[in-house]
């Protein structure tokens, strides 16, 4: 860690070697980045520490749902004595079919969110409009099969408070489709942004990151879907 | 969106002055002075200081429930608090202490000096800054609120299942913890963010991991800690919100739940959360006692590598917690061969700073004498816990006073000795005035006498087989005498408090009469903080140093001669900057930090109580953040004034600047979309 | 725009960039999909394969995983210290919870293998008898 650090502080001697009025607070904060530290902007590596914190949220749930999946079948009362039987766990029930549909989705957004990022670092407004647009209504087709999932679950029978499985499947699924909802409205306001003239091209790295935020929630998605659904 | 100003970037690159529009959506306020430059600012240093004063204010509340359950032990029989209520006030005194006190005034102390001492004008996400403290602090009133609002949480600050389920726990208090603490996590994350952040990318020129003050570097330890611990606990927080309010039943048994999952996550959590607490602290008196032995800290990176060590292996050891809990033997195996190894560099730390006051000039000012109570009381607390690594004798020592005793030591005797010490240095670097000796050697020696006094004791009654959380006891089973002694210990230490209160007011009210600033550098002090006069002027550095030294202001002020003797080679005065730079932008205040976390409390009792309250706690989320990310973090129209002969010529440079700042908005965003997603979560 | 282009060069433009074309994004992107008919494929694979199975899924799961990190995230060519950043969050979560994971299933007290039994289950040796007198 320490190298490049380094290195990179004593190739930025020379630009803070100034007088104090140029290297102010609102410069110290520019989008290059060129005059932080380790030559990283703020913004790109707050993501990247946000999304390694991230991993340790993603981490509990999908355990909890590990430890849990397979929890159903006789209920006891608090004396320990029988009190009902549930009749199957909701991993039996997935339509894998249907989800893999869904994954592909996702993968093609991550793909679309590859060309959003490129447009933006290549200056070029209409395709940085289209490819958000598409970014966007990927991740929402995604979240429409992911409530279309949820309400077949329900309608046969397997609700939030079911048993354990199905709970920890729900909170699991659903925290994760959280995710990809907030990265649908942030394109949406890059979008809106790019189509109000302000999102110029020394601003496009805000496009970069909030790329990551989305390529994450698609590899988050790549984890669960062989460890939630193949993995039997 | 209609609202905002159209405007082109085109327009900034002729090198044009800027028009002085607004770009934001609404106006932001300009106050800088007065209970709006408090609410509204964003100044890393005001927000240390907010920092600070809630958590001695929470640390009064605490105090004073520390004060009730030591009068119902105080003798046997006693029926000043109901076992319920008894139940709550132990609960409260320990959310309270270490979420609501130890927490934030490490908070208070990162914020305020980790810039100063990497040489930085701010934090790197300002705003987010101060909206961690208000989330915080309206999380803090949101959890305590519940003491009105049906009684408060009754199942320990741990909360173990089946305890903290609807069967055991039918008040709504349990609700108020789980919501409380993921509003006070949201904070505590997303500061870690930004103080990592912060550390690695704003250091001065020069200033390289081998030359960070200790301070700096432990706080950079503990942010990761944090960054990577909260976020389970959010999820241990979620699942028991789901149980109690929408009817899942992850840790109920009866539904094959299973409490187990409970204790893994909260301790994954919670041991990390130990070292939270108390490394930061080291920091604190790493740098307080090079200072006063006049000797540099000894073994630098040693003390840097054991700081990271405990760091990493703090991950591995959680499940001590739980060697009564029938885990097996295996894993009981594995989790108290670790448990004895963290000990090491722990020990490292404490080896070095005896070798620190070693052979020193030592000055015995109240910052170093609190400084080394911690070295004491800290070992006293570390070799009690190391015997709870022995998993046999840890079973008898498991939920005895034995425990309260440990921690009791290494968090009152270790974070809070050492914050007490940090606040007697750093006092007039944040305020311009020192506190008193005299009454602050009073304080010490009458905490230290209460402290052991206290805690002493319990080391006894745990091994006679006083159980912890017992609201009572009965006058034949031989806990009396020493229960007395703690009471009696207890309110020697309120004594203590009160004397330190009465310290910080006639000083205060000293230098209100005499407005005269203390002479810069009043310690003959060591690390960059101390080159900014004091106070420390709002822009905090004339010129960002450069950096060559780890102790920076000490190698400015002394050389050495032939002997290895420290020699004078400049004057305080000659070193200090004179804190009368103008003209550097600083980041703008904003109202949205303040109506973001506003609205976080609300969408709690919303799920609490009635839906109906979310409602304008939704609203307010929504509308701050999109006031937020519409506003960009350094107002172009404030401070733009002022002769920037650089800028007519360098047309690229006006528009970083003006742009630049907006860029944080969308990352801004990114980590406000967190708070969105844990408070949506539940309803979607 | 373009004057703005000539001054400013955002960050995320090096050298290495060039590397980042839509063609590579391509390549990685039907590899992924690739990988993932394969991971459907091993629903319709017959029962009895679970353990290759799973072993498969697995390492397909890391490789896809992997490519999205390294090329669209752009962690092969970024700045060490993200990938240092995220590499950590993720190792430490494998590391913690896959301990979570075991000491709640195979290290419990289940008697499945031979040092979890409690002294108490094994069984007990018959009392010594007095050697016979003589």
């Amino acid at each position: 860690m320490a190298d490049t650090a380094d290195t990179a502080l004593t190739a930025n001697v020379g630009a803070f070697d100034e007088p104090f009025h140029q290297i102010d607070f609102a410069h110290e904060g520019v989008a290059a980045g060129h005059q932080t530290s380790t030559g990283i902007s703020n913004e790109k590596l707050g993501m990247w520490t946000f999304l390694g914190s991230e991993c340790l949220l993603f981490g509990a749930l999908i355990s909890t749902y590990l430890l849990y999946k397979n929890r159903p079948g006789t209920i006891t009362n608090v004396a320990g004595e029988v009190v009902g039987q549930v009749h199957d766990r909701i991993s039996e029930h997935f339509d894998i079919l249907f989800t893999s549909a869904s994954s592909f989705v996702l993968l093609a957004s991550s793909l679309t969110m590859v060309f959003a990022v490129v447009a933006a670092q290549r200056n070029d407004a209409p395709r940085l409009r289209l490819w958000l647009g598409t970014t966007a209504g990927l991740g929402a087709v995604f979240i429409g099969g992911q409530v279309y999932e949820f309400t077949a679950f329900v309608r046969e029978g397997f609700g939030f408070t079911t048993n354990v499985s199905t709970s920890a499947f729900f909170t699991l699924t659903g925290f994760h489709g959280v995710h990809v909802t907030i990265g649908i409205l942030m394109l949406l306001v890059l979008l809106a942004l790019s189509l109000k003239g302000r999102l110029p091209f020394t601003k496009s790295e805000s496009v970069e990151i909030i790329g990551l935020y989305w390529h994450f929630v698609d590899v988050v998605w790549i984890v669960i879907f062989t460890i939630v659904y193949l993995i039997k | 969106m209609a609202l905002v100003t159209a405007r082109t970037p085109l327009e900034l690159t002729s090198g044009d002055n800027v028009q002085p529009q607004p770009l934001g959506v609404f106006a932001r306020p300009t106050a800088t002075t007065g209970i709006k430059g408090w609410l509204f600012s964003v100044d890393h240093k005001k927000v240390g200081i907010l920092y600070g004063a809630a958590s001695l204010f929470f640390f009064l509340t605490g105090g004073v429930e520390a004060l009730l359950i030591r009068t119902q032990l105080a003798r046997p029989g006693q029926k000043l608090l109901s076992a319920d209520l008894y139940n709550q006030v132990f609960t409260m005194h320990g959310i309270t202490m270490i979420f609501l006190v130890i927490m934030p005034m490490i908070a208070a102390f990162t914020n305020y000096l980790m810039p100063l001492q990497i040489g930085a004008r701010d934090v790197a996400f300002p705003r987010l800054n101060a909206f961690s403290f208000w989330c915080f602090l309206f999380g803090a009133l949101f959890l305590n609120s519940s003491w009105l609002l049906g009684g408060g949480p009754d199942g320990g600050w741990f909360n173990y299942a089946p305890n903290s389920g609807l069967l055991f726990s039918p008040s709504h208090g349990i609700d108020f913890y789980a919501l409380g603490l993921i509003i006070t996590g949201i904070a505590s994350s997303v500061s870690a963010v930004n103080l990592i952040v912060t550390t690695i990318n704003l250091r001065a020129p020069g200033m390289t991991w081998s030359r960070m003050p200790m301070f700096t570097w432990m706080s950079l330890v503990v942010q990761f800690l944090l960054l990577f611990s909260l976020p389970v606990i959010t999820v241990a927080l979620f699942l028991l919100m789901l149980d109690r309010l929408f009817g899942s039943s992850f840790f109920n048994t009866a539904l094959g739940g299973d409490p187990m999952v409970w204790q893994h996550l909260f301790w994954i959590f919670g041991h990390p959360e130990v070292y939270i607490l108390v490394l930061p602290v080291f920091g604190i008196v790493s740098e307080i006692l090079p200072v006063f032995a006049r000797k540099p800290l000894f073994g630098y990176p040693f003390m840097i590598f054991s700081g990271i060590a405990i760091g990493f292996m703090g991950f591995g050891v959680w499940a001590h917690h739980m060697f009564a809990s029938g885990m097996g033997p295996m894993s009981v195996t594995a989790f108290s061969l670790a448990t004895m190894f963290i000990a090491v560099p722990t020990g490292v730390k404490v080896l070095n700073w005896t070798a620190t006051i070693y052979g020193g000039k030592l000055k015995f000012t109240t910052a170093n004498l609190f400084s080394m109570g911690l070295i004491a009381m800290f070992t006293i607390g570390g070799l009690s816990g190391v015997t709870h690594a022995f998993a046999p004798a840890d079973t008898q020592q498991t939920d005895t006073y034995y425990i309260v005793a440990h921690f009791h030591y290494v968090i009152f005797g270790g974070s809070l000795l050492g914050m007490f010490g940090g606040m007697y240095f750093w006092w007039p670097k944040a305020f311009g005035y020192k506190l008193r000796e005299g009454l602050g050697k009073w304080h010490f020696w009458i905490m230290m006498i209460g402290f052991n006094l206290t805690f002493g004791p319990m080391h006894i009654l745990g091994l006679q087989g006083m159980s912890r959380r017992i609201f009572t006891y009965s006058a034949n089973q031989g806990f009396d005498f020493w229960n007395m002694a703690a009471t009696i210990g207890a309110f020697i230490i309120a004594v203590s408090v009160a004397i330190f209160i009465w310290n910080v007011w006639v000083c205060y009210r000293d230098h209100r009469r005499n407005p005269v600033a203390c002479e810069p550098d009043p310690w003959d002090a060591r690390s960059l903080e101390w080159i900014t006069p004091c106070p420390t002027p709002v822009h905090n550095f004339d010129t960002i140093p450069v950096v060559s030294e780890v102790d920076e202001v000490w190698h400015r002020k002394y050389g050495h001669d032939e002997a290895g003797r420290p020699v004078p080679i400049a004057t305080r005065a000659e070193v200090v900057q004179k804190g009368d730079a103008e003209g550097v932008h600083l980041p703008s205040p904003s109202y949205w930090p303040i109506v973001l976390s506003a609205g976080l409390p609300l969408i709690g009792y919303g799920l609490i109580f009635s839906l109906a309250w979310a409602i304008p706690g939704g609203i307010l989320v929504l509308v701050a953040l999109f006031g937020w990310v519409m506003e960009p973090s350094t107002d172009p129209d404030a401070g733009h004034h002022d002769e920037h002969p650089s800028d007519a010529a360098d047309g690229g440079d006006a528009a970083a600047e003006l742009e630049g700042s907006e860029e944080a908005e969308v990352a801004d965003q990114a980590e406000d979309a967190k708070t969105v997603e844990l408070e949506g979560a539940p309803v979607g | 725009m373009t004057t703005i282009a000539e001054t400013e060069t955002p960050a995320d433009v090096h050298p290495e960039d060039l590397h980042h074309d839509t063609g590579r994004s391509w390549q990685v992107a039907a590899a992924l999909f690739v990988l993932t008919g394969l991971e459907v494929s091993t629903y319709f694979w017959p029962h009895g394969w679970h353990r290759v199975t799973h072993v498969t899924l697995i390492v397909m799961m890391v490789l896809k995983f992997a490519a999205v990190a390294a090329f669209f995230m752009h962690l092969k060519f970024d700045h060490t210290m993200l990938r240092r950043l995220f590499v950590f969050g993720i190792i430490l979560a494998m590391v913690v919870f896959l301990g979570v994971l075991s000491a709640m299933t195979f290290w419990v007290n289940s008697g499945t293998t031979d040092f979890n039994n409690a002294p108490h289950e094994r069984p007990i040796p018959p009392p010594p008898t007095r050697a016979p007198t003589s």
